[in-house]
């Protein structure tokens, strides 16, 4: 007797091998069968007419905090996701000593945009070492977690105030090499570090006070241990991502490790930058090593209101210091002291254009309802003002609860993306899932790529792109048998419809702790989602809380 | 780290800008001394902090002062030649 069969699904196996309709059978967490299977079941999914195909894996994300609150780190399940890797980026949530916690939560604050108050309402801090945390999320877990440890968690455990302000003594990176051995063995993946982070004064995370001899010393234990090292780069500029890719190949062939760096994208001013990116990494694969480059699916566009600090605003000291430092109604009593607004327009004015371009995307009043879908330009023009004086106005009527939304703010070129997404030398990713949650929604890229990329625009086969999001992601992060739909693979599985398969239209929602919200996208054509051998969420019922979920390390 | 170690630029096809990261408490001035020794030292320091901007231009509070300043960073790359002219 099995204990879940789904049937006369069109199985797409991860391998990138064409489809084909088949049986596949499940006991306990494992795959037994993938072809006819006549034996009895204790739970039947009809697959007819949907894809059947290997669980989602996300292998840059931020969910560490919200996994203290919500074992299925919503909405990842929901669009298909089963795996996730948090802890990216140099910043992990352990190994964290008592009174380091803070700054920590500074760090997550400004640079993944995870409110102060959901940490305070949300998190019991009851662990310290890495296999403490581990044990705590553990408890409840309804996705898979890979977790990567941060360096610069690790500098700050060993060094502490030092961690930011010096290099390492031989010592001090000894000891942080142990406690990355102790990490690894505790369940980490691998270990992410960052070039470019800046905590919440605005100064380098701990990772970027690191010189070559201490990021070598910690990859020489990820080589032990045949694990992984993810960066953060300057990808704002090819030349610094090409030397970071030089960087990275050099210590792929000293200590035989993968490496990923992430982001890339494509700017539409400098077409041929991550071509040139993409060529060189190539260049450097032939030469033996391993570095792959992480490309997000969806373009980049940015929404706010003027309750949080939008990333649009982060070269405007004025600006950036109101939202950031003030509760809602000091900023309106700013907003409305005429001397602090000419300072604020003053300011900003030379962005005119991107204020131009803006959307009023939501308002809370019924006056305002007219000009929703409107661009300030418009706007500007019905009430004979301008684009950043109506910005400020339509806040103040709204009581800042007016959203406006930056479309267009590049990556959005499918004939630069999509060669991307398709390379072989490139992985999809760069999600940046569970951050950045008061920006826009990380969620639904992999619908994006099922929905835009396969089906409406034909950029890729829908076995290409499975296997980019399956079998790919799970080798290269090392997640043993997962990834595929294969006899004695871990039978994470998602179920969808490839005619309807999409990410839904982003939305403002109240569901994180402190009363707080963030950007959300519902998932459209996702049937069911089968999470180490369990239902985990289907589209009649929602989520099972089958608990499930593993650490994968 | 403080010369690259990875294989010259005659070994790649993809064009390569020549870089270094800096070697511990390394300053514009050391740095322009080691890198750009033929060069008088002024003109030397001006024009790796042309071609380094994401660093010159960066507001970091410099440690062995205390203030705001531009410190070069242990993870930093810095540049030792212009941009390459790359074929559109």
């Amino acid at each position: 007797m099995l204990d879940l069969v789904i049937k006369n699904g069109k199985v797409v196996d991860g391998s990138g091998l064409p489809a084909y309709i088949a049986d596949v059978g499940i006991k306990d967490d494992v795959i037994v069968k993938v072809g006819r299977v006549t034996e009895d079941a204790t739970e039947v999914i009809d697959a007819a007419g949907q894809v059947v195909a290997p669980g989602f894996i996300d292998p840059h994300t931020h969910f560490d905090a919200q996994l203290l609150w919500d074992g299925a780190a919503k909405p990842a399940i929901e669009h298909g996701v089963t795996t996730i890797v948090p802890g990216n980026c140099s910043l992990s949530l352990a190994p964290l000593k008592a009174e380091h916690r803070m700054k920590l939560v500074g760090m997550f604050n400004q640079i993944e945009e995870m409110p102060h108050k959901a940490f305070a309402e949300g998190v019991e801090w009851n662990w310290q070492t890495f296999d403490e945390f581990v044990e705590r999320i553990r408890r409840g877990l309804d996705i898979n977690v890979a977790p990567l440890v941060g360096h610069s968690v690790l500098r700050l455990w060993v060094m502490g105030d030092e961690s930011i302000k010096r290099t390492a003594s031989s010592s001090e990176t000894q000891s942080m090499c142990d406690l990355l051995d102790e990490c690894l063995d505790a369940g980490a993946i691998g270990l992410s570090t960052s070039f470019v982070d800046m905590d919440e004064r605005l100064q380098p995370v701990p990772s970027r006070y690191a010189d070559t001899q201490e990021l070598d010393a910690l990859c020489a234990v990820l080589s032990k241990h045949n694990k992984i090292l993810q960066v953060v780069h300057e990808f704002y500029d090819t030349d610094l991502t090409l030397a970071r890719v030089d960087q990275l190949a050099e210590i792929s062939l000293q200590h035989g490790i993968n490496t990923t760096l992430s982001p890339l994208f494509v700017d539409r001013n400098n077409p041929d930058g991550a071509q040139q990116i993409v060529a060189r990494v190539a260049e450097q694969t032939a030469r033996g090593a391993r570095v792959w480059p992480q490309v997000q699916t969806r373009p980049i566009d940015i929404s706010f209101n003027f309750s949080v600090p939008s990333l649009l605003f982060i070269r405007l000291p004025k600006w950036y210091a109101l939202m950031r430092f003030n509760e809602p109604e000091q900023i309106m009593a700013n907003l409305n002291d005429s001397s602090i607004r000419d300072a604020l327009v003053a300011e900003a004015q030379g962005m005119m254009p991107l204020w131009n371009k803006l959307v009023l995307r939501q308002v809370a009043s019924e006056a305002n309802q007219g000009l929703v879908g409107k661009t300030l330009e418009e706007i500007a023009v019905l009430r004979n003002s301008d684009a950043l004086n109506v910005m400020i106005d339509l806040s103040l009527e709204e009581s800042l609860e007016a959203h406006f939304l930056s479309g267009d703010m590049g990556h959005n070129d499918d004939d630069l993306v999509a060669p991307l997404l398709k390379h072989p030398n490139v992985m999809v990713g760069a999600s940046d899932g569970g951050a950045h949650i008061l920006s826009f929604a990380t969620y639904g890229d992999t619908g994006y790529l099922l929905g835009h990329f396969v089906r409406d625009t034909a950029h890729l086969g829908l076995e290409a792109a499975v296997k980019k999001i399956t079998a790919d992601p799970a080798n290269l992060w090392g997640l043993g048998n997962r990834g595929m739909l294969r006899e004695g693979f871990i039978a994470d599985i998602t179920i969808f419809d490839e005619a309807v398969v999409d990410r839904g239209v982003e939305y403002f929602v109240q569901d994180v702790p402190g009363d707080g919200y963030r950007y959300m996208r519902d998932a459209h054509g996702i049937h069911s989602v089968v999470i180490g051998g369990a239902l985990a969420y289907d589209k009649v019922n929602g989520y099972h809380e089958a608990h499930r979920g593993q650490i994968i390390g | 780290m403080h010369e690259s170690s990875a294989p010259q630029a005659a070994d790649f096809k993809t064009p390569r800008r020549r870089c270094i990261h800096p070697i511990n408490n390394d300053t514009w001035e050391s740095i322009a001394q080691r890198e750009m020794p033929d060069s008088p030292l002024d003109d030397a320091i001006a024009q790796l902090q042309s071609w380094n901007l994401h660093v010159f231009a960066r507001r970091v509070i410099d440690d062995s002062t205390g203030e705001m300043g531009n410190p070069i960073l242990p993870s930093d790359l810095l540049f030792l030649e212009p941009p390459l002219v790359r074929e559109t």
